[in-house]
Protein backbone atom coordinates (compact mmCIF):
# COMPACT_ATOMS: atom_id res chain seq x y z
CA UNK A 1 0.00 0.00 0.00
CA UNK A 2 1.01 3.32 -0.44
CA UNK A 3 1.08 6.24 1.50
CA UNK A 4 -1.95 7.76 0.15
CA UNK A 5 -3.58 4.63 0.41
CA UNK A 6 -2.76 4.35 4.32
CA UNK A 7 -3.39 7.63 4.79
CA UNK A 8 -6.98 7.52 3.52
CA UNK A 9 -7.29 4.25 6.30
CA UNK A 10 -6.40 6.61 9.00
CA UNK A 11 -9.79 7.86 9.91
CA UNK A 12 -11.24 4.01 9.60
CA UNK A 13 -8.09 2.94 11.92
CA UNK A 14 -9.14 6.22 14.25
CA UNK A 15 -12.81 4.58 14.58
CA UNK A 16 -11.75 0.83 14.98
CA UNK A 17 -13.63 0.26 11.72
CA UNK A 18 -10.84 -1.31 10.53
CA UNK A 19 -10.49 -5.28 9.87
CA UNK A 20 -7.25 -7.29 11.17
CA UNK A 21 -4.96 -7.19 8.47
CA UNK A 22 -5.64 -3.38 7.09
CA UNK A 23 -5.15 -1.98 11.29
CA UNK A 24 -1.97 -3.88 11.41
CA UNK A 25 -0.29 -2.27 8.21
CA UNK A 26 -1.54 1.10 9.28
CA UNK A 27 -0.28 0.82 12.69
CA UNK A 28 2.98 0.23 11.97
CA UNK A 29 3.03 2.77 8.90
CA UNK A 30 1.96 5.56 11.27
CA UNK A 31 4.90 4.58 13.82
CA UNK A 32 7.22 5.27 11.00
CA UNK A 33 5.57 8.28 9.16
CA UNK A 34 6.57 11.67 9.78
CA UNK A 35 3.03 13.05 9.07
CA UNK A 36 0.35 10.50 9.81
CA UNK A 37 0.64 10.67 13.36
CA UNK A 38 -0.28 14.32 13.73
CA UNK A 39 -3.18 13.71 11.46
CA UNK A 40 -4.57 10.54 13.66
CA UNK A 41 -4.57 12.72 16.45
CA UNK A 42 -6.75 15.04 14.98
CA UNK A 43 -8.66 12.02 14.43
CA UNK A 44 -8.66 10.57 17.43
CA UNK A 45 -9.82 13.72 19.03
CA UNK A 46 -12.63 13.87 16.42
CA UNK A 47 -13.84 9.98 17.92
CA UNK A 48 -13.69 11.15 21.62
CA UNK A 49 -16.28 13.66 20.58
CA UNK A 50 -18.28 11.37 18.95
CA UNK A 51 -18.40 9.55 22.30
CA UNK A 52 -19.31 12.42 23.93
CA UNK A 53 -22.44 12.86 22.43
CA UNK A 54 -24.38 9.78 23.89
CA UNK A 55 -26.83 11.45 26.26
CA UNK A 56 -25.31 11.25 29.80
CA UNK A 57 -27.29 8.53 32.23
CA UNK A 58 -27.47 8.92 36.32
CA UNK A 59 -25.94 5.33 37.33
CA UNK A 60 -27.87 3.32 39.77
CA UNK A 61 -26.98 5.04 42.95
CA UNK A 62 -24.67 2.14 44.48
CA UNK A 63 -22.61 2.28 41.75
CA UNK A 64 -20.71 4.76 43.27
CA UNK A 65 -19.43 2.54 46.10
CA UNK A 66 -19.12 -0.48 44.26
CA UNK A 67 -16.50 1.39 41.94
CA UNK A 68 -14.83 3.03 45.07
CA UNK A 69 -14.74 -0.57 46.96
CA UNK A 70 -13.36 -2.02 44.03
CA UNK A 71 -10.40 0.70 43.30
CA UNK A 72 -9.52 0.63 47.24
CA UNK A 73 -9.06 -3.35 46.36
CA UNK A 74 -6.83 -2.60 44.02
CA UNK A 75 -4.36 -0.19 46.51
CA UNK A 76 -4.42 -2.27 48.66
CA UNK A 77 -2.98 -5.11 46.24
CA UNK A 78 -0.75 -3.18 45.52
CA UNK A 79 0.39 -2.00 48.99
CA UNK A 80 0.97 -5.18 49.90
CA UNK A 81 2.78 -5.97 46.29
CA UNK A 82 4.64 -2.03 48.02
CA UNK A 83 4.71 -0.76 44.12
CA UNK A 84 7.52 2.16 44.44
CA UNK A 85 6.32 5.79 44.05
CA UNK A 86 2.62 4.85 44.64
CA UNK A 87 1.69 4.93 47.80
CA UNK A 88 -2.41 4.76 48.30
CA UNK A 89 -4.29 6.74 50.47
CA UNK A 90 -7.34 5.30 52.55
CA UNK A 91 -10.50 6.71 51.39
CA UNK A 92 -11.57 9.36 54.09
CA UNK A 93 -14.70 10.71 53.51
CA UNK A 94 -13.99 13.66 55.79
CA UNK A 95 -11.28 15.03 53.35
CA UNK A 96 -14.05 16.07 51.32
CA UNK A 97 -13.63 19.39 53.27
CA UNK A 98 -10.45 19.60 52.09
CA UNK A 99 -11.27 20.00 48.61
CA UNK A 100 -11.42 22.75 46.38
CA UNK A 101 -14.94 24.65 46.25
CA UNK A 102 -15.19 23.72 42.89
CA UNK A 103 -15.20 19.80 43.90
CA UNK A 104 -17.59 20.71 46.93
CA UNK A 105 -20.10 22.31 44.46
CA UNK A 106 -19.88 18.82 43.35
CA UNK A 107 -20.57 17.38 46.52
CA UNK A 108 -23.68 19.22 46.67
CA UNK A 109 -24.60 19.11 43.49
CA UNK A 110 -24.49 15.36 44.26
CA UNK A 111 -26.48 15.86 47.57
CA UNK A 112 -29.28 17.69 45.73
CA UNK A 113 -29.45 15.10 43.25
CA UNK A 114 -30.08 12.24 45.33
CA UNK A 115 -32.04 14.62 47.50
CA UNK A 116 -34.52 15.28 44.41
CA UNK A 117 -34.14 11.47 44.05
CA UNK A 118 -35.29 10.31 47.07
CA UNK A 119 -38.16 13.02 46.78
CA UNK A 120 -39.35 11.94 43.46
CA UNK A 121 -39.28 8.27 44.76
CA UNK A 122 -41.30 9.21 47.66
CA UNK A 123 -43.95 10.85 45.52
CA UNK A 124 -44.02 8.20 43.66
CA UNK A 125 -45.08 5.95 46.46
CA UNK A 126 -47.04 7.92 47.89
CA UNK A 127 -48.96 7.97 44.40
CA UNK A 128 -48.96 4.41 44.87
CA UNK A 129 -50.45 4.75 48.11
CA UNK A 130 -53.04 6.82 47.60
CA UNK A 131 -53.99 4.36 44.33
CA UNK A 132 -53.92 1.58 46.86
CA UNK A 133 -56.53 3.33 48.94
CA UNK A 134 -58.53 4.51 45.90
CA UNK A 135 -58.91 0.76 45.29
CA UNK A 136 -59.78 -0.41 48.40
CA UNK A 137 -61.97 1.74 48.75
CA UNK A 138 -63.63 1.20 45.57
CA UNK A 139 -63.28 -2.67 46.41
CA UNK A 140 -65.14 -1.59 49.41
CA UNK A 141 -67.82 -0.17 47.25
CA UNK A 142 -68.28 -2.60 44.89
CA UNK A 143 -68.79 -5.38 47.74
CA UNK A 144 -71.10 -3.30 49.43
CA UNK A 145 -73.13 -2.81 45.70
CA UNK A 146 -72.79 -6.58 45.43
CA UNK A 147 -74.07 -7.31 49.32
CA UNK A 148 -77.10 -5.36 48.38
CA UNK A 149 -77.67 -6.54 45.06
CA UNK A 150 -77.65 -10.06 46.33
CA UNK A 151 -80.58 -9.06 49.15
CA UNK A 152 -82.38 -7.01 46.08
CA UNK A 153 -81.91 -10.38 44.21
CA UNK A 154 -83.32 -12.12 47.37
CA UNK A 155 -86.24 -10.51 47.86
CA UNK A 156 -87.37 -10.27 44.47
CA UNK A 157 -87.04 -13.97 44.39
CA UNK A 158 -88.85 -14.26 47.70
CA UNK A 159 -91.41 -12.13 45.75
CA UNK A 160 -91.73 -13.82 42.97
CA UNK A 161 -92.58 -17.11 44.45
CA UNK A 162 -95.10 -14.95 46.23
CA UNK A 163 -96.84 -13.93 43.25
CA UNK A 164 -95.93 -17.39 41.48
CA UNK A 165 -97.74 -19.09 44.66
CA UNK A 166 -100.64 -16.38 44.60
CA UNK A 167 -101.52 -16.62 40.41
CA UNK A 168 -101.10 -20.23 41.09
CA UNK A 169 -104.07 -19.79 43.96
CA UNK A 170 -106.20 -17.68 42.01
CA UNK A 171 -105.61 -19.51 38.65
CA UNK A 172 -106.63 -23.39 40.68
CA UNK A 173 -109.50 -25.11 39.09
CA UNK A 174 -110.87 -25.76 42.50
CA UNK A 175 -110.38 -22.52 43.92
CA UNK A 176 -112.50 -21.08 46.74
CA UNK A 177 -112.29 -17.76 48.06
CA UNK A 178 -113.72 -16.43 51.12
CA UNK A 179 -114.10 -13.40 52.57
CA UNK A 180 -113.54 -12.52 55.92
CA UNK A 181 -115.42 -9.44 58.18
CA UNK A 182 -114.08 -7.71 61.20
CA UNK A 183 -115.53 -8.86 64.22
CA UNK A 184 -116.01 -7.01 67.55
CA UNK A 185 -113.67 -4.39 68.18
CA UNK A 186 -112.31 -3.91 64.49
CA UNK A 187 -115.47 -3.81 62.53
CA UNK A 188 -113.77 -1.86 59.92
CA UNK A 189 -111.22 -4.80 58.74
CA UNK A 190 -111.93 -6.95 55.91
CA UNK A 191 -109.74 -9.47 54.66
CA UNK A 192 -110.18 -12.30 51.95
CA UNK A 193 -109.05 -15.75 51.38
CA UNK A 194 -107.75 -17.79 48.47
CA UNK A 195 -107.85 -21.59 48.75
CA UNK A 196 -106.82 -24.43 46.82
CA UNK A 197 -106.20 -28.15 47.89
CA UNK A 198 -103.40 -28.06 44.81
CA UNK A 199 -101.88 -24.69 45.04
CA UNK A 200 -102.50 -23.52 48.33
CA UNK A 201 -103.73 -20.70 50.25
CA UNK A 202 -103.96 -17.17 50.12
CA UNK A 203 -104.82 -14.34 52.81
CA UNK A 204 -105.11 -10.52 52.22
CA UNK A 205 -106.32 -8.23 54.80
CA UNK A 206 -107.10 -4.63 54.94
CA UNK A 207 -107.62 -2.21 57.55
CA UNK A 208 -106.18 -4.06 60.85
CA UNK A 209 -105.40 -2.48 64.08
CA UNK A 210 -101.88 -2.49 64.86
CA UNK A 211 -101.28 -4.78 67.91
CA UNK A 212 -99.46 -4.36 70.94
CA UNK A 213 -95.30 -5.38 71.18
CA UNK A 214 -95.42 -9.36 71.40
CA UNK A 215 -99.08 -9.72 69.75
CA UNK A 216 -99.43 -11.73 65.97
CA UNK A 217 -102.51 -11.92 64.01
CA UNK A 218 -102.72 -15.68 63.67
CA UNK A 219 -104.90 -17.33 60.52
CA UNK A 220 -106.77 -20.52 61.28
CA UNK A 221 -108.43 -22.96 58.94
CA UNK A 222 -112.13 -24.50 60.51
CA UNK A 223 -112.62 -27.64 59.15
CA UNK A 224 -115.84 -28.64 61.47
CA UNK A 225 -114.55 -28.64 65.12
CA UNK A 226 -110.85 -28.32 64.35
CA UNK A 227 -109.28 -25.19 63.69
CA UNK A 228 -105.81 -25.59 62.06
CA UNK A 229 -103.09 -23.16 62.22
CA UNK A 230 -102.40 -21.08 58.86
CA UNK A 231 -99.53 -19.08 59.76
CA UNK A 232 -98.92 -15.54 61.89
CA UNK A 233 -98.53 -12.03 60.47
CA UNK A 234 -98.23 -8.58 61.26
CA UNK A 235 -99.85 -5.88 58.82
CA UNK A 236 -98.04 -3.15 57.90
CA UNK A 237 -98.17 0.72 58.88
CA UNK A 238 -101.50 1.32 56.87
CA UNK A 239 -103.11 -2.54 58.65
CA UNK A 240 -102.28 -4.27 55.12
CA UNK A 241 -101.03 -7.83 55.01
CA UNK A 242 -100.72 -10.29 52.55
CA UNK A 243 -99.72 -13.23 53.27
CA UNK A 244 -99.00 -17.54 51.93
CA UNK A 245 -99.02 -20.72 52.91
CA UNK A 246 -99.05 -24.20 51.59
CA UNK A 247 -101.74 -26.53 52.57
CA UNK A 248 -101.27 -30.01 54.23
CA UNK A 249 -101.98 -32.72 51.78
CA UNK A 250 -105.08 -34.60 51.75
CA UNK A 251 -106.61 -31.24 53.74
CA UNK A 252 -110.23 -31.01 53.69
CA UNK A 253 -111.91 -27.99 52.33
CA UNK A 254 -112.10 -25.58 55.50
CA UNK A 255 -115.81 -25.14 56.48
CA UNK A 256 -114.61 -21.36 57.31
CA UNK A 257 -111.31 -19.29 57.99
CA UNK A 258 -110.84 -16.88 61.02
CA UNK A 259 -108.20 -14.66 62.50
CA UNK A 260 -107.16 -14.66 66.46
CA UNK A 261 -104.75 -12.41 68.14
CA UNK A 262 -102.16 -14.75 69.63
CA UNK A 263 -98.62 -14.35 71.53
CA UNK A 264 -95.66 -13.74 68.95
CA UNK A 265 -95.25 -17.55 67.52
CA UNK A 266 -98.68 -18.43 67.34
CA UNK A 267 -101.00 -20.83 69.15
CA UNK A 268 -101.34 -24.73 68.50
CA UNK A 269 -104.94 -23.81 69.35
CA UNK A 270 -106.93 -20.29 68.48
CA UNK A 271 -107.30 -17.84 71.53
CA UNK A 272 -110.72 -16.50 71.76
CA UNK A 273 -112.26 -14.17 70.52
CA UNK A 274 -112.21 -14.34 66.57
CA UNK A 275 -111.22 -10.66 64.89
CA UNK A 276 -111.85 -11.59 62.06
CA UNK A 277 -114.03 -14.76 60.17
CA UNK A 278 -115.52 -15.67 57.17
CA UNK A 279 -117.78 -18.53 55.33
CA UNK A 280 -118.03 -20.06 51.98
CA UNK A 281 -120.93 -19.10 49.93
CA UNK B 1 -20.09 27.92 27.59
CA UNK B 2 -17.59 30.32 27.75
CA UNK B 3 -14.03 28.72 26.82
CA UNK B 4 -12.40 29.85 29.51
CA UNK B 5 -14.32 27.80 32.07
CA UNK B 6 -13.85 24.73 30.32
CA UNK B 7 -10.15 25.79 30.52
CA UNK B 8 -10.86 25.89 34.37
CA UNK B 9 -12.48 22.49 33.89
CA UNK B 10 -9.70 20.75 31.97
CA UNK B 11 -6.81 21.95 34.41
CA UNK B 12 -9.35 20.47 37.16
CA UNK B 13 -9.29 16.95 35.53
CA UNK B 14 -5.80 17.16 34.84
CA UNK B 15 -5.11 17.96 38.56
CA UNK B 16 -7.55 15.16 39.52
CA UNK B 17 -5.27 12.96 37.24
CA UNK B 18 -2.28 13.64 38.48
CA UNK B 19 -3.95 13.16 42.49
CA UNK B 20 -5.18 9.98 41.34
CA UNK B 21 -1.71 8.90 39.88
CA UNK B 22 -0.75 10.33 43.34
CA UNK B 23 -2.78 7.44 44.85
CA UNK B 24 -5.88 9.70 45.64
CA UNK B 25 -9.20 8.03 46.03
CA UNK B 26 -11.05 10.80 46.76
CA UNK B 27 -9.75 11.85 43.15
CA UNK B 28 -11.61 8.96 41.76
CA UNK B 29 -14.74 9.60 43.37
CA UNK B 30 -14.21 13.19 42.49
CA UNK B 31 -13.73 12.28 38.66
CA UNK B 32 -16.56 9.64 39.13
CA UNK B 33 -18.77 12.42 40.57
CA UNK B 34 -18.01 14.74 37.11
CA UNK B 35 -17.75 11.68 34.29
CA UNK B 36 -20.01 8.60 36.10
CA UNK B 37 -23.39 9.34 34.17
CA UNK B 38 -21.07 10.26 30.59
CA UNK B 39 -19.60 6.92 30.99
CA UNK B 40 -22.66 5.17 32.18
CA UNK B 41 -24.85 6.80 29.15
CA UNK B 42 -21.98 5.60 26.67
CA UNK B 43 -22.07 2.03 28.22
CA UNK B 44 -25.72 1.94 28.02
CA UNK B 45 -25.87 3.17 24.81
CA UNK B 46 -23.19 0.46 23.14
CA UNK B 47 -24.46 -2.36 24.77
CA UNK B 48 -27.70 -1.62 26.20
CA UNK B 49 -28.35 -4.06 29.58
CA UNK B 50 -27.71 -2.00 32.50
CA UNK B 51 -26.06 -4.61 34.50
CA UNK B 52 -22.93 -5.17 31.91
CA UNK B 53 -23.23 -0.95 31.59
CA UNK B 54 -22.45 -1.29 35.54
CA UNK B 55 -19.53 -3.45 35.22
CA UNK B 56 -17.89 -1.14 32.35
CA UNK B 57 -18.25 1.89 34.72
CA UNK B 58 -16.35 -0.58 37.22
CA UNK B 59 -14.06 -1.65 34.92
CA UNK B 60 -13.60 2.45 33.52
CA UNK B 61 -12.57 3.56 36.77
CA UNK B 62 -10.68 0.32 37.87
CA UNK B 63 -8.30 1.52 34.85
CA UNK B 64 -8.49 5.34 35.34
CA UNK B 65 -6.67 4.66 38.94
CA UNK B 66 -4.19 1.80 37.51
CA UNK B 67 -3.63 4.06 34.36
CA UNK B 68 -3.87 7.77 35.51
CA UNK B 69 0.50 7.89 35.42
CA UNK B 70 0.23 7.10 31.57
CA UNK B 71 -2.80 9.25 30.96
CA UNK B 72 -0.68 11.87 28.15
CA UNK B 73 -2.53 15.47 28.60
CA UNK B 74 -1.06 16.54 25.04
CA UNK B 75 -2.91 13.62 23.17
CA UNK B 76 -6.62 14.45 24.79
CA UNK B 77 -8.41 16.06 27.42
CA UNK B 78 -9.39 13.62 30.38
CA UNK B 79 -12.66 13.47 28.91
CA UNK B 80 -11.92 12.40 26.29
CA UNK B 81 -9.39 9.77 27.11
CA UNK B 82 -12.17 8.32 29.95
CA UNK B 83 -14.71 8.33 26.75
CA UNK B 84 -11.65 6.88 24.81
CA UNK B 85 -11.53 3.52 27.74
CA UNK B 86 -15.13 3.72 28.12
CA UNK B 87 -16.06 2.82 24.27
CA UNK B 88 -12.92 0.35 24.74
CA UNK B 89 -14.26 -1.40 27.34
CA UNK B 90 -17.75 -1.56 26.23
CA UNK B 91 -17.56 -2.27 22.66
CA UNK B 92 -14.90 -5.19 24.31
CA UNK B 93 -17.95 -6.58 26.21
CA UNK B 94 -19.89 -6.16 23.49
CA UNK B 95 -17.51 -8.14 21.09
CA UNK B 96 -17.50 -11.13 24.05
CA UNK B 97 -21.49 -11.38 24.21
CA UNK B 98 -21.57 -11.42 20.03
CA UNK B 99 -19.09 -14.79 20.51
CA UNK B 100 -21.58 -16.15 22.92
CA UNK B 101 -24.47 -16.65 20.63
CA UNK B 102 -26.64 -18.85 23.10
CA UNK B 103 -26.90 -15.57 25.28
CA UNK B 104 -27.88 -13.41 22.61
CA UNK B 105 -31.49 -13.65 22.80
CA UNK B 106 -32.05 -13.48 25.98
CA UNK B 107 -29.52 -10.29 25.97
CA UNK B 108 -31.26 -8.91 22.95
CA UNK B 109 -34.91 -9.23 24.99
CA UNK B 110 -33.30 -7.63 28.15
CA UNK B 111 -31.82 -4.85 25.77
CA UNK B 112 -35.15 -4.01 24.11
CA UNK B 113 -36.49 -2.82 27.29
CA UNK B 114 -36.42 0.60 28.06
CA UNK B 115 -33.60 2.33 29.45
CA UNK B 116 -33.20 5.43 31.98
CA UNK B 117 -33.98 8.68 30.78
CA UNK B 118 -30.62 10.93 29.98
CA UNK B 119 -29.34 13.27 32.95
CA UNK B 120 -28.20 16.81 32.04
CA UNK B 121 -26.12 18.44 34.76
CA UNK B 122 -23.90 21.30 35.01
CA UNK B 123 -20.86 19.01 34.77
CA UNK B 124 -21.89 17.09 31.69
CA UNK B 125 -22.70 20.17 29.51
CA UNK B 126 -18.99 21.79 30.85
CA UNK B 127 -17.49 18.80 29.08
CA UNK B 128 -19.47 19.17 26.33
CA UNK B 129 -17.84 22.19 25.19
CA UNK B 130 -15.80 23.03 22.47
CA UNK B 131 -14.69 19.95 20.42
CA UNK B 132 -17.66 17.87 21.95
CA UNK B 133 -20.51 21.08 20.93
CA UNK B 134 -18.47 21.38 17.34
CA UNK B 135 -18.47 17.55 16.73
CA UNK B 136 -22.02 16.94 18.23
CA UNK B 137 -23.60 19.61 15.36
CA UNK B 138 -21.00 18.32 12.71
CA UNK B 139 -22.76 15.20 13.50
CA UNK B 140 -26.39 16.31 13.95
CA UNK B 141 -25.72 17.61 9.98
CA UNK B 142 -24.18 14.85 8.81
CA UNK B 143 -27.08 12.94 6.27
CA UNK B 144 -28.33 9.90 7.56
CA UNK B 145 -26.39 7.61 4.99
CA UNK B 146 -23.61 8.91 6.91
CA UNK B 147 -24.17 9.30 10.53
CA UNK B 148 -25.44 5.47 10.47
CA UNK B 149 -22.30 4.36 9.15
CA UNK B 150 -20.71 6.53 11.73
CA UNK B 151 -22.70 4.95 14.36
CA UNK B 152 -22.06 1.52 13.57
CA UNK B 153 -18.60 1.81 13.63
CA UNK B 154 -18.54 3.78 17.30
CA UNK B 155 -21.50 2.10 18.91
CA UNK B 156 -21.37 -1.36 17.97
CA UNK B 157 -17.41 -1.41 17.01
CA UNK B 158 -18.29 -3.20 13.54
CA UNK B 159 -15.41 -3.25 11.24
CA UNK B 160 -15.72 -1.69 7.37
CA UNK B 161 -16.52 -4.95 6.36
CA UNK B 162 -18.65 -6.20 9.19
CA UNK B 163 -20.61 -2.58 8.28
CA UNK B 164 -20.81 -3.55 4.71
CA UNK B 165 -22.38 -7.01 5.74
CA UNK B 166 -25.26 -5.78 7.57
CA UNK B 167 -26.07 -2.88 5.43
CA UNK B 168 -25.92 -4.57 2.57
CA UNK B 169 -24.43 -1.42 1.64
CA UNK B 170 -20.66 -2.11 -0.89
CA UNK B 171 -17.60 -2.26 0.95
CA UNK B 172 -16.00 0.10 -1.05
CA UNK B 173 -19.15 2.65 -0.52
CA UNK B 174 -18.95 1.91 2.73
CA UNK B 175 -15.22 2.81 2.88
CA UNK B 176 -15.49 6.05 1.28
CA UNK B 177 -18.58 7.09 3.05
CA UNK B 178 -16.64 6.51 6.29
CA UNK B 179 -13.78 8.42 5.46
CA UNK B 180 -15.88 11.81 3.86
CA UNK B 181 -17.99 11.18 7.29
CA UNK B 182 -14.97 11.43 9.11
CA UNK B 183 -13.43 14.40 7.14
CA UNK B 184 -16.39 16.53 7.67
CA UNK B 185 -16.30 16.01 11.43
CA UNK B 186 -12.44 16.58 11.42
CA UNK B 187 -12.96 19.57 9.27
CA UNK B 188 -15.30 21.40 12.10
CA UNK B 189 -12.23 20.68 14.55
CA UNK B 190 -9.85 22.50 11.97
Amino acid sequence: MTHDELRESLPAFALGALDADERQMVAAHVATCETCPAELAELERVVMGIGLEAAPVTPPPGLKARVLERVAGLSASEAKRSMPGRTPVPFTPQRHHDRPAASSSMLRLALAASVLIAVAASFYAWGLRSEIVALRQSVAASSAEATTLRGELTTLRRNWVEVTRTMNVLKAPDMLKVDLKGQGTMPDAAGRAFWSRTAGLMFTADRLPALPAGRVYQLWTITGTVATGAGTFTPDAQGAVSISAIVPPGARQPDAFGVTIEPAGGSATPTLPIVLVGKPN
Amino acid sequence: MLPGSSLADAERDRLAIRAVAGGSGDAVAELYDRYGATVYGLALRVLGQPDLAEEVVQDVFAQVWREASRYDAARSTVAGWIVMLTRTRAIDRLRARRARPDQVAAVDAQAAGPLPSPVSTPETSTLKAEDTQLVRGALARLPDQFRSLIELAYYEGLSHSEIAARTGIPLGTVKTRLRNAMGTLRSVLA
